[in-house]
């Protein structure tokens, strides 16, 4: 009896537990990314985040908006985000020939506001292209502590530039989470290992093959 | 006959978990990913609502607080420890259904008021910036948690407490399950539990044999005498703001309609009430049902109430503990 137990209930408590320990999300990314390259050669990633109306407000809080001071105040927050979002990479997973490429860099980087929505902008470039002759690349967009939800809200979210989408095709899949990886991630402290976090369980998964 | 109730309830409580565990368990991913799906597409018919306030007042405030309503209702499906709460103490601790709904609401709503009072105190009287009231909001979601670990532990004690007593009561007297009260000194209450007042939870040092009925009815159950069970349950769920209000709240004063955003986080509160009121009274009919097949008054019975007590109690503290080192940001730190 106590093995019957064991068995149904254990997994059913710590499963519950799991889910009561996390924090869903409250601010949401739409996320368009134009994949920069051309003939099996990626050079960068260009990336435009919309963020939810109720977040956006939070992010221009304090910024003078008033016509003069609006440019440079939206450049501040440009500014502002890239150096937060340096220390995540970006939210972005870059993965290439079995490789996580680490430290991206940012550069044109933009803040703009489209009716109750901020918009904000920004350029991935690689230290070297990337060739796609030999292996696929691989591009998630997420965050590991799963505060944000960030997603492609359809496959042509993500664009490949026209001098690459002649030779290449791209892909995404949505994430099929199942019960044990969503408790399993939910069981782990949040900065616990990179393979495995939360954010990276509901993310979204896109793969560029070049023939 | 009655021998047979056990095995019967074994089976059906088997039967139940595995049929949950096989079937509903899986779907479960599904479930959550739909209700996060509802709450952006509610987050966002808010927010885009209360900027055509200006224009449409009263439209803007039938449809707010409509849409309040469901992201309150729908977020208290979702995981959350008002839940953990209600349900551990409900199944385990017999309570009128009126009385549970009368917890419910009150506690939603305190978790709205909670939330007013804060962004009004920060953003109005000390004219603090978001940034402010997103770090401050944490300390009182900590201070949830910490409630949360006391209201464990009180009921823990109180199981023990209530236990050791009918044990030494029966020993006393002999009479399983006996009404009558065993006063080693006179705290003016009769003999009648109904009478008593909120002393009792003062006077348990001197073992005056006052012993909660351990299978009264819900009807038998002495309101005053849990109150500061109550107390506490509200409390540890209210002083949690609520997320959802605290957004609308700051969204709506960065448009200049603070009146609205109140409403809002009102509404939301009540939706919140619906739903764990809902909540309540699945765990009282069913641990009332579940109640039916156990045979009143043995020896056996107390030492399943005890554990089933410190199950619950220590459920509501462990929660306190896991939730308590989760991040309670309401913003991501990197915006």
């Amino acid at each position: 009896m106590s093995s019957v137990i064991k068995l149904v209930f254990l997994p059913l408590v710590f499963g519950l537990m799991s889910l009561y320990a996390h924090a869903h999300p409250h601010a949401w990314i739409d996320v368009q990314t134009y994949v920069d390259g051309e003939d099996k050669k990626v050079y960068g990633i260009n990336m435009v985040w919309r963020f939810d109306p109720m977040t956006s407000v939070y992010l221009l809080e304090g910024k003078n908006l008033e016509k003069q001071q609006k440019l440079t105040s939206l450049e501040e927050v440009a500014k502002g985000l890239v150096d937060n979002l340096k220390r995540d990479s970006f939210f972005t997973q870059v993965s290439w020939n079995q490789e996580v490429l680490a430290n991206l860099d940012a550069s044109l980087e933009r803040v703009t506001i489209d009716g109750l929505d901020v918009v904000f902008s920004f350029y991935l470039g690689f230290d070297e292209p990337l060739l796609l002759d030999q292996c696929e690349l691989g591009i998630q967009v997420f965050d590991p502590s799963y505060f944000i939800e960030m997603s492609w809200p359809s496959a042509n979210d993500l664009q490949l530039s026209d001098a690459l989408s002649s030779v290449c095709q791209r892909q995404v899949l949505e994430s099929e989470p199942s019960m044990e990886q969503i408790s399993q991630a939910w069981a782990m402290p949040i900065d616990a290992s990179p393979d495995l976090t939360l954010g990276a369980v509901f993310a979204q998964q896109s793969q560029i093959a070049c023939q | 006959m009655t021998r047979f109730y056990p095995y019967g309830l074994a089976c059906i409580s088997l039967l139940l978990a595995s049929g949950f565990y096989l079937y509903v368990w899986p779907l479960m991913p599904y479930v959550f990913i739909e209700l996060q799906t509802w709450q952006r597409e509610l987050t966002h018919s808010i927010s885009q609502l209360l900027s055509l306030a200006h224009e449409y007042p009263l439209k803007a405030l039938f449809y707010v607080s409509a849409a309040s309503i469901s992201y309150g209702f729908l977020h208290a499906i979702g995981p959350g420890h008002g839940k953990v709460i209600m349900v551990s103490y409900l199944s385990t601790h017999p309570t009128k259904v009126k009385t549970s709904l009368i917890l419910s609401i009150s506690a939603a709503l305190l978790q709205a008021l909670v939330a007013i009072v804060l962004v009004s105190a920060l953003l109005f009287v000390l004219e603090t910036s978001m940034r402010e009231v997103n770090a401050r909001a944490s300390y009182l979601i900590d201070a949830s948690f910490v409630a949360m670990i006391l209201l464990g532990l009180h009921l823990a004690w109180k199981s023990i407490r209530d236990f050791l007593k009918q044990n030494i009561k029966q020993k006393a007297n002999d009479k399983a399950h006996s009404h009558e009260h065993d006063h080693s000194h006179d705290y003016g209450h009769s003999q009648d539990e109904h009478s008593h007042s909120q002393d009792h939870d003062h006077s348990h040092d001197h073992a005056c044999g006052c012993s909660h009925k351990h299978h009264a009815s819900p009807a038998d159950i002495d309101e005053a005498k849990n109150l500061k069970d109550y107390i506490g349950i509200v409390f540890s769920i209210g002083v949690r703001p609520c997320s959802g209000a605290l957004l609308v709240l700051i969204f709506a004063k960065s448009l200049g309609i603070y009146w609205l955003g109140m409403i809002g986080a009102i509404a939301m509160g009540v939706g919140t009430g619906a739903a764990i009121s809902l909540l309540a009274f699945v765990s009282i009919k069913g641990a009332a049902w579940l109640r039916r097949f156990i045979k009143p008054a043995s020896q056996g019975s107390q030492w399943r109430e005890l554990f089933l007590r410190l199950g619950a109690a220590s459920f509501i503290c462990v929660m306190g503990v896991i939730m308590m080192q989760g991040t309670s940001l309401l913003f991501s730190p990197v915006l």
